[in-house]
């Protein structure tokens, strides 16, 4: 759901943007407190897997095709701030080279992709399984990536609503119908991608908040 | 995780850019389908780019212009997002030696 240029008003294009910003400034300093030797792959890795993924379209109802957004997933993987910057470096790419999405709408996209379909489900998963009943990880993982896709195509029709260029009464049904569909794919890669990592090498699963993995929070 | 898994890793990231973009769909994603049904599809700007619609310039549109653009691509988000890690973590280590510094 890359918007191209020529979609949002300006007004929106300034509002998502600055949460944008926002967000990559606050995701860059956190990062650089976080980072170490160790995590430098694995983000280098996430967001060449990112970025393969999101080329991978499948066929969905009525001759569409969706693709993973995978912001949720790396932020389970990498926490909040390098996920973000995963998602954000994969979005960069794929507007100023392959022209898929705008670059004066970068922002914009990388509010819907990054912050809408990511930090927002993250923060909310998080406080599932913080306040929650425990265990089933990788079933609520499932739950919100698929979420993650839908709130994301939310964001993207309440933007052209708000720009005008098509009704909310027509878009906002029409996107999220779609998406909920494509998102049933984001949840079942991310809970097959849970269990497998479950069964192979726990440990990556540290951080996740609830994993079996993780430290235990008093 | 030890150094040769991750290479392992990136090598099946690169694989799927490579060998797998060129069998994706290439039917309209959601947002396209939209636009197109509901009339707003001809307010995106049409815009060019290097490698415009995962495509490399001289190979046409099949699937070799869609694999080298792929495998490219993947290749460039790993390299961007290794840079990228790099520098945030020698200014970690910066920040911590001026800490010591002071001390």
């Amino acid at each position: 759901m890359h918007m191209p240029d020529g979609f949002v008003s300006a007004p929106v294009i300034a509002a998502t943007g600055a949460i944008s910003a926002a967000a990559t400034g606050f995701s860059l300093s956190r990062a650089r407190r976080e980072i170490d030797d160790h995590a430098v792959p694995a983000l280098g890795v996430c967001t060449a897997f990112i970025f393969a993924a999101q080329m991978i379209n499948f066929p969905v109802a009525g001759g569409t095709s969706g693709h993973l957004i995978g912001a949720f997933l790396a932020m389970l993987l990498l926490g909040p701030a390098m996920g973000f910057l995963a998602i954000l470096i994969v979005t960069v790419l794929q507007a100023l080279l392959f022209a898929d999405g705008g670059v004066i709408v970068l922002g914009t996209n990388v509010f819907n992709l990054g912050i809408a379909g990511g930090l927002l489900p993250y923060a909310l998963f998080r406080l599932v399984v913080r306040r929650g009943p425990g265990g089933r990880l990788a079933w609520k993982a499932a739950f919100f990536a698929w979420f993650a896709v839908v709130i994301a195509s939310a964001s993207c029709a309440v933007e052209l609503a708000l720009s005008k260029t098509s009704p909310a009464a027509i878009v906002i049904p029409a996107m999220t119908g779609i998406h909920a569909l494509i998102g049933v794919g984001e949840g079942i890669v991310t809970f097959s991608f849970l269990k497998l990592i479950e069964s192979v090498r726990p440990d990556l699963l540290a951080g996740i908040p609830g994993s079996a993995a993780a430290p235990e929070r008093s | 995780m030890k150094r040769p898994a991750l290479i392992v890793a990136a090598a099946v990231a690169v694989g799927i850019g490579l060998f797998l973009s060129p069998f994706a769909s290439r039917s309209p994603d959601g947002l396209e389908t939209v636009a197109d049904d509901h009339g707003f599809a001809e307010s995106a700007a049409e815009r060019s780019a290097p490698l415009a619609g995962y495509g490399v310039p001289g190979l046409g549109g099949g699937r070799l212009s869609r694999a080298v653009a792929g495998g490219a691509g993947t290749a460039a988000a790993l390299g961007a997002a290794l840079l990228v890690g790099r520098l945030l973590a020698a200014k970690r280590k910066n920040d911590a030696q001026e800490e010591t510094g002071k001390r």
